[in-house]
């Protein structure tokens, strides 16, 4: 199953907050913090486990102007990131959020 | 990703986010430690229950607040401690726990692993018994404290030792600060002994000298930043970027300044923040509003607080005597000089005969 397919949710590793429409990531286990500018802030805000990444890929799609493959491989990029980073995880079923 | 997060947090307090909020849970303690300045409620008011905690959980979240130091008192005291702190987890704060260290079991820390926390921060008063136990006035406290401390970090935890720096363990902060390096612990120490939440002031008799205050500025904490601060400066992020709220529900704007601003068990947080008259005068506070302090020679070298100078010395618009006597001492170490003092008298000659 490609990655697009896959629910995605916030680590529960992580403590973050949306302060100003950028979001201020901590990773308490290794002392580190992040902050996200404000469109990766609203992929990060929509990383609530019940949607698919094709699903938040065709939001940002309809709210952003820009080439909708741009958007698309961006968006795949900028996860796999964050995933590499320990701040998201994947599944194939819908996660039920562990953080608010 | 941005790498601005000490900007992001300054924009944020500058628009009054609460990033950082200091949550006591209970003045309850099983130690008496005599230098400290909480104390446990005289008035028979009941403590927050786990519910109304939770409600305030959603309400600082909602208002911005990111690292939530929950404290006390000691905070293993509360029961309900673990409901209130995963509740905190799952509303994605950062947590800071504030202990004595020495209710730490095994089982106590494989809730704390769950809990992930940013940093635990575990005071400790020397390097051994006599020392220790003299200052908690709790027989065995110290062997407990380190129990704790090294099944924490056996298990990975990220530990602060924190040591409040008093006559009476002096001779022995240097070794704390040892042991906490070589275990790869951050290491905090701070000689402001401040007045009791009653207004008592007996414990400042435990400050440091004169002398043992330049041993340790020379020899323990010899970091300083120096700022030659605009009079427009804001004195610190009390009311702006910090607040406190008490056991009882009450709210400050931190710690130190005992001038409650609101209660939340009659006001929503967000009408206290930003409606509260008290906390508009603290936030206005900027250093030319502090008598003597715009035009001090030692103004560099001083880390004045407010809240210190309402305690201590009875004017929030005063200096802080006790942050003087710091910037003083602080200064000599630094610069290698003392003050020059005008004016020199000569005293009237005494007989000798």
């Amino acid at each position: 199953m490609t990655i697009v397919k896959k629910y995605v949710s916030k680590s529960s590793s992580t403590a973050s907050r949306i302060i100003e429409d950028e979001a201020v990531i901590v990773l308490p286990n290794i002392s580190k913090v992040t902050t996200l500018n404000k469109v990766a802030t609203r992929i990060w805000d929509m990383a609530d486990g019940s949607k698919k990444i094709f699903e938040i890929i065709n939001e940002l799609q309809q709210e952003y102007d820009a080439e909708p493959a741009q958007i698309k491989n961006d968006s795949i990029d900028f996860i796999n990131k964050m995933l590499t980073e320990n701040m998201l995880i994947i599944s194939d079923q819908p996660l039920e959020s562990t953080n608010d | 990703m941005t790498d601005s997060y000490d900007q992001k947090i300054q924009q944020a307090i500058s628009h009054l986010v609460p990033v950082y909020t200091h949550l006591e849970l209970t003045y309850r303690c099983n130690q008496r430690c005599i230098h400290c300045y909480a104390t446990v409620n005289q008035s028979q008011q009941k403590e927050l229950t786990t519910n109304e905690y939770k409600n305030i959980l959603d309400q600082l979240a909602d208002l911005g607040t990111l690292f939530l130091a929950m404290t006390g008192g000691e905070i293993f005291m509360r029961k309900d401690f673990f409901d209130i702190a995963k509740y905190a987890k799952k509303k994605s704060f950062a947590l800071r726990l504030f202990t004595n260290g020495t209710s730490i079991t095994k089982s106590i820390v494989k809730k704390i692993i769950e809990l992930n926390p940013l940093r635990i921060e575990i005071s400790l008063y020397g390097m051994s018994s006599k020392i220790h136990d003299e200052i908690t006035k709790i027989s065995g406290s110290f062997v407990r404290t380190m129990d704790g401390i090294f099944l924490l970090s056996k298990m990975g935890q990220n530990l602060t030792i924190k040591v409040p720096v008093m006559q009476q363990n002096i001779s022995e902060v240097h070794l704390v600060k040892t042991f906490a390096e070589e275990n790869g612990m951050e290491f905090i120490s701070n000689p402001t002994i401040v007045p009791r939440g009653d207004g008592s002031i007996d414990n400042l008799q435990y400050r440091l000298t004169n002398e043992q205050l330049n041993y340790y500025f020379s020899n323990i904490n010899s970091d300083w930043y120096f700022k030659q601060p605009a009079l427009n400066r804001t004195l610190c992020g009390a009311g702006k970027g910090i607040m406190a709220i008490s056991p009882y529900g009450e709210v400050f704007p931190c710690v130190q300044i005992p001038i409650q601003v609101g209660d939340l068990r009659k006001q929503s947080l967000r009408e206290i923040w930003f409606h509260s008259l008290e906390l508009e005068k603290i936030r206005s506070l900027t250093l030319s509003n502090i008598k003597g302090c715009s035009n001090c020679a030692d103004i560099k070298y001083c880390n004045p607080c407010p809240g210190l100078a309402l305690t201590e010395d009875g004017d929030i618009y005063g200096p802080s005597s006790e942050a003087c006597r710091q910037a003083k001492i602080r200064k000599i170490v630094l610069t290698n000089k003392k003050d020059w003092q005008p004016n020199i008298k000569i005293p009237e000659s005494e007989c000798l005969l």
